[in-house]
């Protein structure tokens, strides 16, 4: 298939504007989701399929991206998501979607062709920060600063590119979520009363919201970098636009941040739920990741809601999520597991809704505010307690250059100069430096 | 070894393909329902099973279980429960704490992730050799036809079942020894020794073992058409995990891949007690390896993280791509222990041509001949 899809390549590159000329060799790296592994019955995600990145042999890049997506992907779903996506890159005025070159049915199977993106994405981004061996508070604090930055940014931008300025009431929405998770859960009816469902949609239905273009997907295992780890060919994309309303698509980014991203490892010893909730509504004790995360509140339009009404609409979208995750793996092998996960969830997110009924901002009572995972950031805490000249971290937390020491500065200057000689040396250090710690401070 | 087989023989395959020969002689082969027989020498193959066993003579256990080499002490049970809960169940049933997922590595979609560089088209007739628990024939044969071969029964009365219970008709299950395939000359589009090469020398633990897989490579050729491809996944001898101490994973020694051969002979059977014969070989080794067998145009893949489970197939003719990669895609998280991390910074600070060098697993796109020979 490969070299039907090269030759479809050469022939069209120069109508799609992509520079090919003849004699350059292409080399294609095939890229699987990683999720197949665990999928048992249901192989046909539709939305993330088997990528290609083309390589002509000259280049340290890839210059096109050819997608071969499952057949539950219609050719008319696509012309429909690429003309939304053509729409709003043009009514924002920058190209936000990347573009898609054209689509074609080579050996019975549909293929995509797409501008290539470089970069890593946010999660593979995330993770370095966070567990790399070149992770460090001040960097893991920069990625999540300049990612919800970047997608706050986006979701901002797009609601220019409103469909109407018809407003949407969520509540009943969010309800029919609720109630559709019952049944794929039946266990959590103990903890998700009737009366718990009326309470959110009614606090859900005191706004009305505008619905526009969204970001319509929310895992984190895309493969393009920045807010175009999005390529939006979702199936029934009009639909989906106007059931999730802007803040809606908003949040349920945040969650699958927390649920299912690096930011849930790095929590590893609490649920994902407090450690949202403590970034969402804690403005003094965890400013790493909570004031990026106040910030996206705000582009998203919901700052100035009350803490309960974020709340609501947090539990809401966790509905939607766990009523995608739980039907997309009905039959697979980690349906039982992920049913008492849910579970587990279920009772945190309806635990912390109940502390927060009575809490306004930045005075909650009863939340609880988890830390970092001290071990996974490599002591990063310990050296704030703990710190001297040759401790690694010293250069990122000492703000001017006249009081550090001499290793520190040649540590700067190699910085400066060779970033992975750096990066190489750090690691080094660390591991020696670890040999002789205490064992980490609970 | 004489197979004790209890009565859960299925109904006999109606349909075989039509591209089978005695593995002695060459000869055409009489498709009886209980057994084969060779039209040239006469030699009768039996059926057990609704499987035909063509290899007679090597004397391996018959209860040797894929993927994970692990013998089962009651083959006909297995292959009894099999069929009656059903081959899931089967597999659940002889998962061990502390194995890989054997289901998942069964059914997983990311076992045949490698299929688009392979070329093959609906009408791809592919020979799986070293079938296991047909994670990889089963999934190819709801595309093209499959023939998968396994040198162990229960495997390959697995996979019949297997196939059987999955509607799947195209596929065809059979003993046989992949140095001596009861297979006719250029019939088929794909050949695929997966985790398998290294394997080859422990059936012929008194030959040279790079002349067994020189062996098993030329027979896999032999069966294959002029424009057919061969697929090879095996290990990287140069693997730069075994430099800090990852033990070498067929012998289950440290260091033992990297030592000069006879070294390593001498210390597999000093530690072991028998000789080193799963053979890995490095980068331009394997190249070597598959131009002495007489392929063409070989192609050289990265499998990351392994060919088992492939999330990503990175050539590495030009190591500039695999470099591309490990600087988009290498996810810390995979690589969480000291011996993990000090991987995952090599890979990603390492000259790319020497990180090509050194990953763990590789995959070969081999052609049976060039466009010329086609000509």
């Amino acid at each position: 298939m490969l070299d039907q899809i090269e030759r479809h390549i050469r022939k069209h590159a120069a109508s799609w504007g992509v520079e090919l000329s003849p004699p350059a060799r292409m080399r294609a790296l095939l890229r699987a989701n990683p999720e197949h592994d665990g999928i048992v019955r249901d192989i046909s995600t539709g939305q993330v399929g088997t990528l290609i990145f083309w390589f002509r042999s000259e280049d340290l890049s890839p210059f096109l991206v050819s997608k071969i997506v499952s057949p539950s992907l219609t050719a008319d779903a696509i012309a429909e998501c690429t003309s939304l996506q053509e729409t709003a890159n043009r009514r924002l005025g920058y190209n936000l979607f990347p573009k898609v070159h054209a689509v074609a049915e080579i050996g019975g199977a549909r293929i995509i062709f797409m501008e290539a993106v470089s970069g890593p994405n946010y999660e593979i981004q995330l993770a370095r920060a966070a567990f790399g061996p070149e992770r460090s508070v001040k960097a893991l604090q920069r990625v999540v600063t300049h990612q919800f930055q970047e997608l706050g940014t986006a979701l901002r931008d797009l609601q220019a590119t409103a469909f109407s300025d018809a407003r949407v009431i969520w509540g009943a929405q969010a309800a029919a979520y609720a109630r559709s998770f019952l049944e794929l859960c039946p266990e959590a009816r103990s903890i998700v009363s009737d009366a718990r469902i009326a309470a959110m949609t009614e606090l859900i239905d005191t706004v009305a919201l505008r619905t526009h273009f969204v970001l319509t997907e929310d895992h984190l295992t895309n493969y393009l970098p920045g807010p175009r780890a999005v390529d939006q060919l979702v199936p029934d994309i009009r639909g989906v636009c106007d059931r999730w309303p802007g803040p809606v698509s908003g949040l349920r980014i945040l969650v699958a941040f927390f649920r299912a991203g690096p930011l849930h490892e790095a929590y590893a010893d609490y649920s994902w739920a407090d450690a949202l909730a403590s970034c969402l509504f804690e403005d003094s004790r965890v400013e790493i990741i909570g004031a990026p995360v106040r910030r996206f509140l705000d582009d998203i339009g919901l700052g100035s809601a009350s803490p309960q009404l974020v709340w609501a609409f947090v539990t809401g979208v966790f509905f939607i999520r766990a009523c995608q995750e739980l039907e997309f793996h009905a039959d697979n092998l980690i349906a039982k597991r992920l049913r008492s996960e849910f579970l587990e969830f279920t009772r945190d997110v309806i635990r912390i809704g109940d502390a927060l009924r009575t809490s306004v901002r930045g005075k909650i009572g009863g939340l609880v505010v988890p830390r970092l995972h001290g071990d996974h950031l490599d002591g990063e805490f310990r050296d704030r307690e703990h710190m001297d000249f040759f401790s690694p971290q010293a250069q990122m937390l000492t703000e001017f250059p006249g009081w550090v020491g001499p290793a520190v500065r040649l540590q700067r200057r190699i910085r400066e100069r060779h970033e992975r000689l750096y990066a190489v040396t750090r690691w080094i250090f660390r591991s020696l430096l670890d040999r002789f710690r205490q064992p980490p401070r609970k | 070894m004489e197979l004790l087989m209890t009565e859960t023989v299925p109904p006999p395959k109606s349909r075989w393909l039509d591209i089978y020969q005695c593995p002695d002689c060459g000869g055409a082969l009489a498709k009886n329902p209980d057994k084969w027989e060779c039209a040239g020498c006469h030699a009768q193959y039996p059926v057990r099973a609704g499987v035909p066993l063509l290899n007679p003579g090597v004397s391996r256990s018959p209860g040797f279980v894929g993927v994970m080499k692990r013998d089962h002490d009651q083959p006909d049970t297995f292959i009894h429960d099999a069929e009656k809960r059903g081959w899931e169940a089967a597999l659940r049933s002889i998962q061990m704490p502390g194995e890989p997922d054997r289901l998942i590595e069964a059914v997983a979609p990311n076992r045949i992730s490698w299929r688009h560089v392979a070329g093959l088209e609906p009408s791809s007739l592919v020979i799986d050799i070293g079938t296991g628990t047909g994670g990889v024939a089963c999934q190819l044969a709801a595309g093209c036809s499959v023939v998968a071969v396994d040198r162990s029964f229960i495997d390959a009365a697995f996979v019949a079942v297997r196939a059987s219970q999955s509607g799947l008709h195209s596929l065809d299950s059979i003993v046989a020894d992949g140095s001596r395939l009861p297979i006719s000359t250029g019939v088929a589009d794909l050949v695929t020794l997966i985790g398998v090469l290294e394997w080859v020398p422990t059936d012929f633990p008194d030959r040279d073992p790079r002349e067994s897989q020189l062996d098993a490579l030329r027979e896999a050729r032999r069966v294959l058409k002029p424009t057919g491809r061969l697929y090879l996944a095996i290990e990287n001898r140069a693997y730069f995990g075994y430099y800090l101490g990852a033990p070498e994973p067929h012998a289950r020694l440290r260091y033992v891949s990297l030592m000069d051969r006879e070294a390593a002979d001498r210390y597999s059977r000093e530690t072991r007690g028998q000789p080193f014969l799963e053979l890995t070989h490095s980068l331009p080794e394997y190249r070597s390896l598959l131009a002495e067998a007489g392929f063409q145009r070989v192609e050289s893949y990265w499998l990351y993280p392994d060919y088992r489970l492939t999330h990503a197939v990175v050539p590495v003719d030009e190591a500039g791509i695999a470099r591309w990669y490990t600087d988009q895609h290498l996810d810390p998280r995979r690589h969480r222990r000291p011996f993990e991390q000090s991987l995952y910074s090599f890979f990603r600070f390492s000259p790319p041509d020497f990180m090509a060098h050194s990953v763990r697993d590789y995959g070969f796109v081999a052609c049976a001949a060039s466009p010329e020979q086609h000509a």
